[in-house]
């Protein structure tokens, strides 16, 4: 899928929507970063959930991340349409779970950036959230 | 804090019960429970219930059927730990002084939600991207395979072990052997996970009697010691971690081996939780049964059989004995008794004197997982 299409199919029901801001097609992630213990969290919170400070400062995050793993999930629920691939990145001292524009899972240690995408749909329509594609794939395209 | 003794057990074998709730399925093993043990049911003091999907006040639904009604009774959710946090506060309540008699039991019923992925916790921020359960663990096996030097086959391998396990258990769900072509042939669920390497569905129930010493002996009931009983949750993270190395099993165990007095060189079997096959290596290493990023050698030296250094899911685990989420930590527990108490017949290992059960799950984003018990029995005195 090139960026073209990706950015077609960027419209429909929004999951997560208060989580990340949009910067043109890119994705910035909301996180919360204690002032006390150090500790990142996203999705933001008012309270650090390790130490419970409430001196805390909201932040968004660069728009690439590193993959930690990866798998294609071959068997989920209907709404996401298998098969689809799933990978944990860690972006800016947070780590999230997004799914991966890739027809393989990918390599622990790929970068990639962060963009609004499809992720699924309902009888309503698309359902899109950020996604991540390999740094790579959206430099040839 | 007194001692707490393992005076019965009973289980309903696991597989498919339909039509049978687990309200049902729980009564017949708590009526087992006592029948085995000659105890009356007026000598029962409180009893816990642990479920997932059996509803509201199960533990009363099924204790009350067996003639259990007027004392304390809780039913206790805690996800695939439901049924080792019951025995856990029943061994409270025993090892406090405050009752000398309580019942601990799990029981479920997975038939009523038909075939696929169970009802997982809405509003999680994972599961809004597609997250499912085997993906979680998917993960965690790419990332072993690639940091220790593992393959797929080595899941297979603890597929095929568990399994043969299993094959000699009448309260398995699988009771057929599986060789390493067909776990290696059999659908990918998500890579590198095939359905071999996951655990199945079941419905199932399975009840212990815990009790203190004085009751055992005038019940000529023979002993079998709650060395460690511990329940732990999952530490709350969004930042980097380490996926392949279950902290929450680690500080368990750790807890239950120092309350123990025992380390893992006196495990002689352990039921551990391998809803997946990746789940036996991760668990294996934080139990502390072979070095970080070793699992995977010991397994194929056959350490883990049931007559190699020490027995892991002797009697077939979760991927031969199916997951009724809420009573597997009290199956494992059963099995351990009979194992300790020379009663496993075919599963038997041989001088069994101490074993560890291990239950950890719950998927929900930012812990290893929501909830983890880990019991150690033994037939040792205590010293
Ligand atoms: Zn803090």
């Amino acid at each position: 899928m090139s960026i073209a299409e990706l950015d077609a199919y960027s419209t429909g029901t929004v999951v997560t929507e208060g989580n990340f801001v949009t910067d043109g097609p890119e994705v910035r992630l909301r996180v919360t970063r204690c002032l006390d213990c150090g500790e990142s969290w996203f999705p933001a919170l008012e309270q650090c959930a390790a130490c419970g400070s409430l001196r805390t400062s909201s932040e968004v995050t660069g728009t690439t991340g590193t993959v930690y793993a990866s798998t294609v999930v071959r068997i989920g629920l209907r709404q996401f349409e298998a098969p689809y691939v799933l990978a944990y990145l860690d972006v800016d001292g947070v780590r999230v779970l997004a799914q991966a524009v890739a027809a393989e899972a990918l390599v622990a240690g790929t970068e990639v950036g962060l963009r609004l995408g499809r992720i699924g749909s309902t009888t309503e329509g698309a359902l899109c959230s950020y996604v991540c594609i390999p740094v790579e794939r959206s430099e040839q395209s | 804090m007194r001692n707490v003794y393992v005076g019965g057990a009973a289980v309903v074998p696991f597989g498919k019960h339909r039509g049978e709730s687990a309200a049902d399925l729980g009564a017949q093993a708590v009526g087992d429970l006592l029948r085995v043990t000659g105890v009356a049911p007026s000598q029962v003091e409180t009893g816990y219930g642990g479920t997932m999907y059996g509803g509201s006040l199960l533990a009363q639904r099924v204790l009350q059927r067996v003639g259990v009604s007027g004392p304390a009774v809780f039913t206790v959710e805690n996800a695939c730990a439901s049924g080792a946090s019951a025995i856990h506060l029943a061994w409270q309540a025993v090892a406090s002084g405050s009752v000398g008699c309580a019942i601990a039991f799990g029981a479920e019923n997975l038939s009523d939600f038909g075939g696929g992925a169970l009802p997982l916790a809405s509003h999680d921020l994972e599961i809004a991207q597609g997250m499912v359960m085997p993906a979680a663990y998917a993960m965690r096996a790419q990332r072993y395979l690639h940091g220790w030097g593992a393959t797929s086959q080595d899941l297979d391998r603890v597929s095929v072990k568990n399994r043969a396990n299993g094959s000699r258990n009448p309260r398995a769900h699988f009771q057929a052997e599986v060789t390493l072509e067909e776990v290696s042939e059999s659908r990918l669920v998500a890579d590198p996970l095939r359905l071999l390497h996951c655990c199945p569905n079941s419905d199932g129930a399975a009840a212990v009697l815990l009790c203190s010493e004085g009751f055992a002996e005038d019940h000529g009931l023979p002993l079998v010691r709650v060395a460690a009983s511990v329940v732990r949750s999952g530490r709350f993270s969004t930042g980097y971690r380490d996926m392949t190395w279950p902290d929450i099993t680690a500080r368990t165990a750790a807890r239950a081996y120092q309350q123990a007095g025992l380390g893992p060189d006196d495990l002689d079997l352990v039921e551990l939780h391998d809803a997946f096959s990746i789940a036996e290596l991760l668990h294996a290493e934080a139990l502390g049964l072979t070095t970080r990023g070793k699992a995977y050698v010991a397994l194929e030296n056959g350490e883990f059989d049931r007559d190699g250094r020490v027995a892991v899911s002797p009697s077939g685990g979760l991927l031969s004995r199916g997951h009724p989420v809420g009573a597997t930590g009290v199956v494992q527990v059963c099995e351990s008794y009979w194992q300790l108490t020379g009663q496993a017949d075919e599963l038997q290992v041989p001088g069994a004197e101490v074993a560890l059960t291990h239950v950890t799950g719950g998927g929900i984003f930012g812990v290893d997982n929501g909830a983890c018990a880990v019991h150690i029995l033994t037939t040792r005195d205590d010293e």
